[in-house]
């Protein structure tokens, strides 16, 4: 009969016994460290499905982990002991969110529910010819009345509505090529505050190149666009957009506070605006614009004749990692 | 352009592939186990990257296996089959 003290020597003559084994140290290995490898990946992509719009919080925390192992291996690791430790569903939440943070520090996820609509996209496009568009940007809405004649239009009240102010699409559109023109020269100015004001123009005329700018929320699904897969190159992209976005939306609103307060440029905005409008050829005017102050610019000749792309690159070059 | 392979080449060939040394193994061999058959005190840096490895190993050998399913015919010459036994 075995006693006591000579069941408390299994595990080590156990382990002794797997360690000079190859095939079963091997897996032993990966049993300790990739629990996940043992489980089929389809299998725990449907549970997830299945799970997520039930709030299944099992089939959340594997999806989440199967996920880390894909994409950012440090955290599944970090998960993968914190379950051996017993942690809740909240703890691996907290740590899968935080640990998506640290290696693409410009996305964010609030909760595991939230990854069934794909990798976290932050429209803040903007719907210029919807009826919330008036109230929700005013300021915008009235420096396209101001410098673009957009003025909302009222519609009239119907049975199922109140009445409420637009912006006529047809007439937003037909400002298009003339936003477009001044775009091209305020780039080609190569210096500030015209860059500012080429990309709240390029932002207020949905023109940017990036979808995050271009596109609002509804307008995006609308268009029928499948979420994003949570794949290592679809996070290295919607953060590289995530962190454009964040230097247009800081030149937009530096653009915004130029204007109110420079007179000068409003003016030359205004001015610049209408010579294109009573122009046969736009491509035919000369537009003038104040001196700026020449911060942020590029090395010769790299401005110029752009498009919106090139004008990205731009504004990259001019305040990565600087402001 | 490849036109076959000697038994003995291929023999070779296999014998001479080094070992595989993995830290997580590595990691595992230098645990004495007390209570618990997981290993305890390895840093978590130690941990990521043995885990990160494995991973590598673990898909480095699915797309090995992959490859060795999809392979055509190699001619192996130099083999004598004595018999077709059922």
């Amino acid at each position: 009969m075995t006693t006591p003290q000579e069941l408390q020597t299994v595990p080590a003559f156990l382990m002794h016994a797997m360690q000079n084994d190859v095939r079963i140290s091997l897996a032993n290995t990966a049993a300790w460290l990739d629990p996940l490898r043992l489980l089929e990946p389809g299998l725990i992509e449907e549970a997830y499905f299945d799970g997520a719009y039930e709030e299944d919080p099992d089939a959340l925390a594997m999806y989440a982990l199967s996920v880390a192992r894909r994409c950012f291996p440090s955290v599944y690791c970090e998960l993968v002991e914190g379950l051996r430790a017993g942690w809740d569903f909240r703890q691996i939440e907290s740590a899968f969110c935080a640990g998506l943070r640290r290696a693409y520090p410009h996305l964010e996820l609030e909760a595991l529910y939230d990854m069934v609509y794909g990798v976290p996209l932050p429209f803040v496009g903007l719907d210029v010819t919807s009826p919330e568009f008036l109230d929700d940007h005013p300021d915008y809405a009235a420096l396209l009345a101001d410098t673009f004649d957009l003025h909302p239009v009222s519609t009239p009240a119907t049975r199922w509505r109140n009445p409420y102010a637009v912006i006529n699409e047809n007439n937003f559109d037909a400002q298009q090529p003339i936003a477009r023109h001044v775009i091209k020269s305020l780039i080609a100015q190569d210096c500030q505050p015209c860059a500012d004001l080429a990309f709240l123009l390029m932002f207020l005329f949905s023109c940017t190149g990036n979808s995050l700018l271009d596109f609002s929320a509804n307008a995006y699904w609308e268009v029928g666009f499948e979420p994003l897969d949570w794949e290592p190159d679809a996070l290295s992209m919607t953060d590289e957009a995530c962190r454009e976005m964040t230097i247009v939306l800081y030149a937009v609103g530096r653009s915004m506070q130029r204007l109110a307060e420079d007179d000068a440029l409003s003016s030359a905005l205004k001015t610049n605006i209408a010579a294109l409008k009573a122009a046969e050829r736009i491509e035919n005017v000369a537009l003038n614009w104040p001196d700026g102050h020449r911060s942020g610019s590029l090395e010769p000749g790299a401005p110029g004749e752009t498009g919106p792309d090139s004008c990205l690159l731009f504004l990259r070059h001019c305040y990565a990692e600087t402001d | 352009m490849f036109s076959g392979l000697s038994s003995t080449a291929l023999k070779d060939i296999l014998s001479s592939v080094e070992p595989v040394e993995l830290k997580g193994v590595a990691l595992l061999r230098q645990y004495t186990p007390t209570s618990s058959l997981i290993p305890t005190a390895a840093t978590s840096d130690e941990l990521v990257e043995a885990t990160i490895e494995i991973i590598d190993y673990t898909r480095a050998c699915e797309a090995s296996l992959r490859r060795l399913t999809g392979l055509r015919p190699i001619p192996v010459t130099g083999t004598s089959i004595e018999e077709y036994s059922l």
